[in-house]
């Protein structure tokens, strides 16, 4: 795709348009100035306004920039498709738009007729989800049909989710990232934003601070972009084991008094016995566990050791420094809690950061979730899904239980039966656990899903574990009647569609987004060119169904995408961004983006720490829950009252070892958003999919780098190239999530995709995924 | 780095250089005509033309190689084809006035066009001469092409004699042979001794760049083909001409001529491959 | 006069190659081509001690296009001329010029030189001068999410960051690249480039 390389003045024929970047779920918020000639976006360039800490410019990361090569993919979708063949054969023939929009109709209508509204289901999916594209438009089709079943929480933050308001009582413990610059000391915990970004400029902060005279170390088992780029030191560490190198922290604090007594007093329970909720007086404390007082077992640094691989000194000191420099960030990033007992990773987080009072104050973070005070950052999507009278919603990552054994699963399996569900994928100060009608255990769902419309998802097959499962699953057809799957390409979920339905960009249709979990902007994201071939938005798409069920006026409530945007845009004046002007004054205007420049920034719980009886925390004592009554009334050994540290149940240390020693994990790479951009020929030219692995570890396997490996365990094998290199733990294996599974004709994955070795084992408190919880063995590939 | 059609250009130019020489000398040492170094002369243009072909075949764009001689203030690699191109036209004019019996005009059409040769050979390795590739910075350049030249040119011109018919010749035709295959079996020993140095050179070389973008191929391996080869021309060589004089039971024949020949040059070729496949820069 | 330079922070680089994309964007170069490159460098290895492990890992990136050199050797040896240097030193590789011999690419040390195999002839890194002459920033140096590349006057850039090349750029005087740089934290000179693939072929 060649372009002159002259650039200068546009041509009467060329304009220049600020518009967000495409809202997939890349972490990132960021303005790109589109040039457009003819019906063609020519260029990207990115934001160029002056850069300041207040109001910093939201540049596009390497995805944005290589994002043409998507938009202008010869594989895009372009019109409607019907199976021929075997459901996964991925064989089909082209139809039209009515047809299609019929065939999708009738089929809904069947499903619910025959098997109630709770048969129908569109799965998680974050391929878009900004208004006008993304799931939230089939979402609220359903629900106005009748509803469907619903799903709540997330593939994300599962764990985290439910886990947070264990301690705090909310999920909005974060500050405004200015505030970082405040902090003296930062231990990125698993946490790697220069590469997934976690909202536009977060890396950068981190850098801001390190110039500010911050010290920066990061825990990983990876060294990771951030590692490279941020930190003053990477300690690495066995995945799966940080609740015992953060036990062992507590450790050394407590017993050597450099923890925040005081603040503990005042503003925490559960430390220790004197501080127990009524009715646990005799349950085992925090300090308790940490001493070993109960179990015989201190859990020390040299405790720590054998199971995380750092070493006692090493832990022992980063507590020291954690403990003592004031104020301290132990910011948890989500790797770590996408395992197996995630939830304990985030309440020893959150407990770490309360006993040593870096909570309500500047350069401090309590850490959990951390959504942005003072209002809880960015609404993502504000397109309304609407109530869904089903009433039920599953954990996301249950859904293949649902298509297996719906009528089977109840309260017990996360399963949300109280007459009224959080919408769509996220919890939000839920009450945490169980929400505020005690949940009845008899209760069952009422069907099991028949039908599956998977839109802006590669979640159904790609994304989700255990993939030759998943596979055979969705290809028996006396289960899951009916899968039509909306999307821009023909994924690996596609391959099973009966019906696929072409989506346009976002470039091609009206959207507006704000931030990425953090920021204070709201991007216009006017349509630049037609939608290629056939294609059409899925808010087109989903209102040309909702005619058909005769809900169309329903649906749109006379507004089309434009109007729906006008729409989000009310909402964003309405609540954050007051002087946010008129869309058609913003589309005028061409700035792209409208910000709310950060003055001071706001900090999580400051009223709480100043006087927490006025002001206490939404849990049931109105202190921070070291100790957790909910957990501890649950009474199972795999969620304790206090955070405590557990062999997973696929680990190094375990009988499993034997024929599978290593741990696999698949970090979020630049190469993709998810399984977003698998396809982009300059990201893989950029970042090769490979296997990488361990010096040691390839040595002794024969392996070199380069060489084709076969990585695997009981559910799968994949075969790629390996990297050999020394930022990765030995026993440890990455392969980036999020490459499309591309089986041969022996079923063996050639993409690496590393959900073919995953388990469908979810968490026990959140049900949500474990995935990370890996053990694989890797052989160098017969013929390399 | 693969450069098959560059180890042929380089080859085959100073073959070419090499040969003409031989049959430059050989025609100032005999008396008489010189009509019997016919072969040889036209051998040499051909091999020069072929060497030229092979070069545009090396071009991304052959179209823009009249362009070449643009740079000739500071691009060897311009003085080279401006070079190349002084021999093609002196060989040309020496063809040309041997054919008119012009003695004076082809003696120094000749002389010219020999030194153009040896410029040539020059202005090839100064091109390989680059402060950032190690491995080809050094002398053992410069010496290697000219050997290049005077082994494989004498064992060419050693060819194309005992394949010409003789008309002048006889026994001076037989001792300009045994004088060439003499010349030849000296340049073969100092190439031998040279690989030594080369080996050296090699692991010099390959401290100065990043071990991670110059993975140390084993070329040591494939230097023993070329150290063989060499040994085998070098013997063959030795073999014809203790036979030429009388020495051994062996005797000149064109076969004998032909089989030395084509193992010069095939350690040449060998040679070559693996100078290029050493390039390495520094940096990145 | 302005001399035009790049500043790069190697402390502060994560490797995320925002800037080698952002400028194929710009060119519409093809797969292989890369006008910018961004090379991984790394040292150090683990042992085990006891039950732990002990490593003295790191890794920096050297994110690298074009240095428009002082004592540019693309220039001294390109045979046709197609190679030139403006009064501000921005070095100009004229496509139409070029033959395609590749003797440009085989001398200089920082890889500027990308041969296009389709169209036959050598690319590289212009300094974005249509950019530069309207007082705007090479797209690279607008791009880096982290704020790492910059650029600027050669001896304003010299008098701030020092003339030190970091292992393995060549010493300065090799071709007096204008190129000043922020070394990397925690790196000895012992590192090696760790990801060949995605910076050759």
């Amino acid at each position: 795709m060649k372009r002159p390389s002259v650039v200068g003045a546009t041509t009467s024929s060329e304009r220049i348009v600020r518009v967000g970047c495409p809202a997939h779920n890349c972490g990132g918020r960021c303005l790109l100035q589109a040039h457009v000639r003819d019906g063609v976006i020519t260029r990207l360039e990115t934001d160029d306004r002056p850069d300041a800490v207040a109001d910093p410019q939201l540049r596009a990361c390497t995805r944005g920039r290589a994002y043409l090569r998507r938009q202008y993919h010869p594989d895009r979708l372009r019109w409607p498709l019907r199976r021929v063949g075997r459901r996964g054969e991925g064989r089909f023939e082209r139809i039209s738009w009515d047809e299609a929009l019929d065939l999708l109709a009738d089929e809904i209508r069947r499903v619910r007729d025959t098997w109630g509204n709770g048969a129908l289901f569109v799965p998680y999916g974050t391929g878009s989800y900004n208004q006008t594209n993304g799931s939230q438009t089939a979402r609220r089709l359903l629900n106005l049909y009748g509803g469907c079943l619903g799903i709540w929480n997330s593939y994300s933050w599962g764990a985290i989710n439910v886990a947070t308001p264990t301690v705090y009582g909310t999920l909005e413990t974060g500050n405004q990232r200015q505030d970082w610059l405040n902090s003296k000391y930062i231990l990125m915990w698993s946490w790697n934003p220069a590469e997934m970004r976690d909202g536009t400029n977060s890396d950068w902060f981190v850098k801001l601070a390190r110039e500010r005279g911050a010290r920066v170390v990061c825990v990983d088992p990876r060294m990771s972009m951030s590692a490279v780029a941020l930190a003053d030191e990477w300690v690495p560490i066995r995945p799966g084991t940080d609740v015992a190198m953060m036990s062992a922290m507590a450790h050394v604090m407590i017993t050597e008094g450099l923890h925040d007594d005081a603040f503990v007093r005042t503003h925490c329970m559960g430390f220790d016995d004197t501080q127990m909720p009524a009715g646990c007086e005799g349950a085992e404390s925090y300090r308790d566990h940490i001493l070993g007082a109960r179990d015989g077992v201190p859990k020390t640094p040299r405790w720590a050791e054998p199971i995380t691989g750092v070493p006692a000194e090493t832990i022992a000191r980063i507590a020291r420094e954690y403990a003592t420099t004031k104020p301290a960030m132990l910011y948890q990033g989500y790797g770590m809690q996408r395992r197996a007992y995630g939830e304990q990773a985030v309440r020893a987080a959150c407990v770490l950061a309360a006993i040593t009072g870096n909570v309500g104050v500047p350069g401090g973070w309590a850490g959990g979730l951390a959504l942005q005070a003072p209002d809880g950052g960015p609404f993502w999507n504000l397109f309304p899904a609407g109530d869904n009278p089903v009433g039920a919603a599953i954990p996301v990552f249950l859904w293949t239980e649902a298509v297996l054994r719906g009528r089977e699963l109840g309260a017990a399996d996360g399963v949300v039966l109280d007459g009224s569900v959080p919408d769509g994928r996220t919890v939000r100060d839920s009450g945490g656990v169980g929400g505020e009608v005690a949940p009845d255990p008899d209760r069952r769902l009422p069907s099991d899903i028949k039908l599956i419309w998977a839109v802006a998802s590669n979640a159904l097959v790609n994304q989700h574990a255990n993939i030759n499962r998943t596979a055979k699953i969705l290809a028996d057809e006396s289960r899951v009647e009916f899968i039509a799957v909306q999307d821009n390409f023909l994924t690996p979920t596609g391959r099973f569609a009966d019906l696929v339905l072409p989506a346009c960009t976002q470039f091609e249709t009206w959207g507006v987004e704000d931030g990425w979990k953090y920021g204070d902007e709201v991007l216009l994201m006017p349509p630049l060119v037609p939608p290629l071939g056939e294609s059409r938005s899925d808010y087109a798409i989903c209102a040309g169904v909702a005619e058909r069920l005769g809900i169309g006026d329903a649906y749109t409530e006379g507004r089309d995408e434009r109007g729906w945007v006008a729409w989000a845009l009310d909402r964003y004046r309405a609540t954050r961004f007051p002087d946010l002007p008129s869309l058609d004054a913003l589309a005028a205007g061409n700035r792209g983006v409208h910000s709310r420049p950060v003055g001071t920034p706001a900090v999580a719980f400051v009223d709480f720490r100043e006087d927490p009886e006025r002001h206490p925390l939404p849990t049931p004592s109105g202190k921070i829950e070291i100790f957790s009554k909910q957990l501890h009334d649950m009474d199972d050994p795999e969620i304790p009252a206090v955070p405590k540290y557990q062999q997973e149940w696929e680990s190094p240390f375990g009988p499993e070892a034997a024929a599978y020693p290593l741990q696999a994990i698949g970090h979020h790479t630049m190469a993709r958003v998810h399984s977003t951009h698998a396809n982009n020929d300059w990201l893989a030219e950029a970042f090769p999919q490979r296997a990488f692995l361990n010096e040691l570890d390839a040595r002794e396997r024969g392996i070199r780098d380069g060489d084709e490996v076969r990585v695997f365990n009981d559910r799968g094998a994949i075969v790629i190239p390996c990297r050999v290199t020394n930022r990765i733990m030995p026993g440890v294996v990455d392969v980036p999530q999020g490459a499309w599974w591309s089986p041969d004709e022996k079923g063996v994955d050639r993409g690496g995709s590393v959900n073919v070795l995953t388990s469908e084992r979810w968490t026990p408190l959140a049900h949500g995924t474990a995935q990370h919880t890996v053990m694989v063995q890797v052989e160098r590939e017969a013929g390399s | 780095m693969k450069a098959r059609s560059l180890v042929a250009f380089t080859v085959l130019g100073q073959t070419a250089v090499g040969l003409f020489w031989a049959q430059a000398m050989a025609g100032w040492a005999v008396s008489g005509g010189d009509a019997w170094l016919r072969g040889p002369l036209l051998l040499a243009g051909a091999l020069m033309l072929a060497a030229g072909l092979a070069a545009l075949l090396h071009l991304g764009t052959p179209r823009n190689a009249w362009r070449a001689l643009g740079n000739l203030r500071t691009s060897w690699l311009s003085r080279e084809v401006a070079l190349g191109g002084a021999f093609i036209v002196g060989w040309a004019v020496t063809v040309l006035a041997r054919g008119a019996r012009s003695p004076a005009l082809a003696a120094g059409a000749s002389v010219l066009t020999a030194l153009a040769g040896a410029g040539l050979v020059y202005a090839m390795a100064r091109v390989y001469r680059l402060r950032t590739v190690p491995a080809w910075d050094t002398r053992l350049t410069t010496a290697s092409f000219f050997l290049t030249a005077a082994s494989s040119g004498a064992l060419a011109a050693a060819f194309a004699l005992g394949s010409a018919t003789s008309s002048t010749g006889g026994t001076q035709a037989a001792g300009v042979v045994r004088a060439l295959v003499a010349v030849g079996v000296v340049a073969l020993a100092v190439e031998l001794g040279a690989e030594a140095a080369w080996r050296a050179r090699r692991r010099a070389a390959h401290e100065l760049v990043d071990a991670g973008l110059n993975p140390h191929a084993d070329s040591d391996r494939v230097a023993r083909w070329r150290v063989g080869l060499l040994g085998a021309g070098l013997l063959s060589s030795a073999l014809l001409w203790l036979g030429a004089a009388g020495v051994a039971p062996v005797s000149v024949s064109r076969a004998g001529v032909t089989l030395a020949f084509l193992i010069v040059i095939a350690a040449g070729v060998v040679g070559r491959d693996r100078f290029y496949a050493n390039y390495a820069r520094r940096g990145l | 006069m302005t001399r035009w330079a790049f500043h790069f922070d190697a402390s502060a680089c994560s490797g995320c190659k925002a800037c080698q994309v952002a400028c194929k964007d710009r060119q519409g170069s093809p797969l292989g081509v890369r006008w910018r490159r961004v090379y991984e460098v790394t040292g150090g290895g683990w042992t085990r001690r006891g039950a732990a492990w002990e490593q003295d890992v790191f890794a920096y990136h050297l994110s690298v296009a074009c240095n428009h050199c002082e004592r540019p050797i693309c220039l001294e040896v390109c045979p046709t001329g197609a190679i030139t240097q403006r009064d501000d030193g921005v070095v100009l590789l004229d496509a139409g010029r070029c033959m395609g011999c590749r003797y440009c690419e085989w001398a200089c040390p920082y890889g500027a030189p990308q041969y296009e195999a389709d169209a036959g002839h050598m690319t590289k890194c212009d300094f974005c001068v249509d950019e530069l002459d309207r007082g705007r920033p090479p797209t690279c140096v607008a791009a880096c999410p982290l704020r790492a590349l910059d650029f600027g006057d050669a001896a304003e850039l010299e008098a701030r960051y020092g003339p030190a090349a970091v292992h393995p750029l060549p010493e300065r005087e090799v071709t007096r690249p204008a190129l000043y740089l922020t070394a990397p934290r925690g790196a000895d000179g012992a590192g090696r480039v760790a990801n060949r693939e995605e910076v050759r072929g």
